[in-house]
């Protein structure tokens, strides 16, 4: 199986949503797909756009600073965002889809919340054309893994 | 048992940067008072310098904001110092959850790394330096007797 241009398409809608009705709707978009999709693209979906997002953001270059600088800011702007996301979790998944070799590996939900959350921030300020851009490349990232985890 | 004078020069060391001499004083302690008083001396100083920094009126992300500050003023404090741990412990100190159930080296370290962050932003002078030291030891004595 390989990523839908339904899951494309709730996963856009969501990290362009601007307003809480937007964000609910696409949010209920996302659980239907959950429930009558596999996960396994979905997940693989959110994780590839993820790394793109990242390493647009963060390339050429990086240092440890900058991650911790990114998970600040985001977890600062707001009590929920500090609360929702663990910054070690956050700082682990932004170094490891930018090539660095993290010595412990959080769990799978802290992953995966992980994932989502900085992949909303990551894109927030994006235009829609640079959104379709990263989600084209996550969704080639993620039908790769999903062929290679075969 | 009370904190004694070589402990309180020791973590003077460490807080004025000179890592040379903190390293001396802290191996040249006695194992035994180490053990309890330097710990308590450690929570005091940064239970006050929690309290002097964040006062009463904060907002998470002044927490989240300081940790990260700390965190990267070096490569080696952004791998080290844990920033779960980092930011549990202070708010412990203020009132918001608890430390327990972290494992106490980490929590140790993290209050040291800290309190050297702190007491750095305070610019603190000599003489500040010193009344800072007397708070805590007074408070340190409190918390063991």
């Amino acid at each position: 199986m390989a990523v839908t241009d339904d899951q494309v398409a709730a996963l856009r809608a969501y990290l362009m949503a601007r307003t809480d009705l937007e964000a609910t709707d696409a949010q209920r978009q996302l659980l239907t797909l959950s429930r009558t999709s596999r996960l396994e693209e979905i997940g693989a979906l959110v994780l590839g756009a993820f790394a793109a997002a990242a390493r647009r953001r963060f390339s050429p270059t990086w240092t440890s600073a900058d991650v911790v600088r990114f998970v600040a800011d985001f977890r600062g702007s707001s009590a929920e965002a500090a609360s929702l996301l663990s910054p070690a979790a956050a700082e682990n998944q932004l170094r490891e889809v930018l090539g660095d070799k993290p010595a412990i590996r959080p769990s799978e939900e802290a992953r995966a919340r992980a994932q989502f959350l900085l992949l909303a921030a990551l894109t927030v300020a994006l235009d829609p054309r640079e959104l379709d851009e990263i989600l084209a490349d996550g969704r080639a990232l993620a039908d790769s893994a999903i062929a290679s985890d075969r | 048992m009370a904190v004694t004078d070589d402990q309180v020069a020791a973590l003077r060391a460490l807080l004025s940067d000179d890592i040379d001499r903190y390293q001396q004083l802290y191996s040249g302690l006695d194992r035994a008072e180490a053990k309890t008083g330097y710990p308590a001396l450690v929570t005091a100083a940064f239970g006050i310098a929690v309290e002097r920094r964040f006062g009463t009126s904060y907002q998470p992300a002044d927490i989240v904001t300081f940790v990260a500050d700390v965190r990267t003023r070096s490569d080696r404090l952004a791998r080290e110092l844990d920033p779960d741990v980092a930011e549990r412990v202070v708010q412990a100190v203020l009132g918001h959850g608890t430390a327990r159930g972290l494992d106490r080296e980490m929590v140790t370290r993290a209050k040291l790394v800290l309190l050297a962050g702190l007491i750095a932003d305070a610019r603190l002078d000599d003489a500040g330096l010193d009344e800072f030291l007397a708070s805590a030891r007074k408070l340190a004595d409190q918390l063991m007797s």
